[in-house]
């Protein structure tokens, strides 16, 4: 009887080997389409930004978005970001580190959250809401979109954090969760030099 | 003239025919009045009043293309210069990064084909396509990360030593 292989072997002679997981390749497209979302949003608020008398754009109260804070926490999302990378480094060379690293990354990210929730927390108790003034508005969608996608992210460095500490983990869930990790530390930089400044 | 009365005229029969005049068949038939002609002339004439009038039209209007959904201060230099950028943004984005992705599958494709065959290479089928090792981001800041820490590369599986003769299978 004829098996699988050895039909595929008859009509291609020639071996193929798998260059990229169709998980890896998958979550690659969705980030394309997750980069092409932020920049509709950040295309509208550029848009607006520029054509708006300059005594209307900003926020009500006197109230001011704080640099040096976002500053700090943008410096925990980087090295967040790198110990990712150093997690995978260390997980391909079978290094039991990897585990450490990943928490402490997983850690980080989830410090930024929280400090940008405080940030938030403090503009609303100043008197900064949605329906505030238009750059308010663009202000907690592109900001909170991009810290949804954020807590997304670090779910995924958790279950990959749990399952290589249970020996469970696959290299296609660790490279696409760390690929959506690194779409949402790359993209930050360019909300905060567009939004804060 | 009364508004009630302009609810009688029959505006089609009054402005038609002027549109047919510049649009239609052409000379060489009456119809709503108009006497045409269907000659190769006919046509061209009309062809040239079109593009005559669309063109005069762009030119004449170029900002009415500025109407977005977002523009409600259109006017300004500044607006204008910041809907071009991003219009222009919004346009290459996804192209570049469809041609990132063919170039990152093409430059991984090409290394697969350089690099030995390995014993548990194997001739794979669509439906067993899932679960094979892959190369991932592997660049060579992560060579050289690699060798860093294990003094070795773990993406190089053959056994044989370095530098011996690589062949394609």
């Amino acid at each position: 009887m004829t098996t699988w292989d050895q039909t595929v072997r008859a009509v291609r002679p020639v071996a193929r080997r798998e260059v990229v997981s169709s998980g890896l390749l998958g979550m690659v497209i969705f980030v394309g389409t997750e980069v092409m979302f932020f920049a509709g949003l950040l295309s509208a608020f550029t848009i607006s930004k520029a054509g708006a008398p300059v005594f209307e754009w900003n926020f009500p109260a006197g109230q001011v978005l704080p640099l040096t804070e976002t500053a700090v926490n943008t410096l925990a999302l980087f090295a967040s970001g790198a110990l990712v990378w150093v997690a995978g480094r260390q997980h391909r060379a079978g290094a039991s580190s990897a585990t450490q690293t990943l928490l402490a990354a997983t850690l980080l990210g989830a410090l930024f959250v929280m400090l940008q929730g405080r940030e938030w927390v403090g503009l609303i108790a100043g008197g900064v809401t949605l329906s505030s003034s238009a750059l308010a508005a663009f202000f907690y969608v592109i900001v909170g979109t991009h810290a949804v996608h954020a807590l997304a992210a670090l779910i995924g460095l958790g279950v990959a954090w749990w399952r290589l500490r249970s020996g469970r983990l696959s290299r296609g869930f660790l490279l696409g969760a760390q690929t959506f990790w690194f779409f949402v530390v790359l993209i930050w930089p360019v909300i905060y030099a567009r939004v804060y400044f | 003239m009364r508004f009630s009365d302009t609810l009688r005229i029959d505006w089609t029969r009054m402005i038609f025919p002027h549109a047919r005049r510049c649009f239609g068949p052409g000379e060489g038939r009456s119809h709503f009045g108009i006497a045409a002609t269907r000659t190769p002339q006919g046509y061209a004439a009309r062809l040239k009043r079109v593009v005559v009038i669309a063109s005069s039209l762009l030119l004449g209007a170029p900002a009415s293309a500025l109407a977005c959904a977002v523009c409600g201060f259109v006017g300004t230099a500044s607006n204008t210069w910041a809907y071009q950028a991003m219009t222009a943004v919004l346009s290459l984005l996804p192209l570049a990064m469809i041609g990132g992705i063919v170039w990152w599958l093409a430059r991984l494709a090409a290394r697969a084909d350089t690099a030995p065959r390995r014993t548990t290479d194997r001739v794979v089928g669509p439906a067993t396509l899932r679960g094979s090792d892959t190369p991932g981001f592997s660049t060579g800041v992560d060579v050289a990360f690699d060798a860093l820490v294990q003094n070795t590369s773990p993406t190089r599986r053959d056994p044989r030593p370095m530098g011996s003769s690589v062949t394609a299978g």
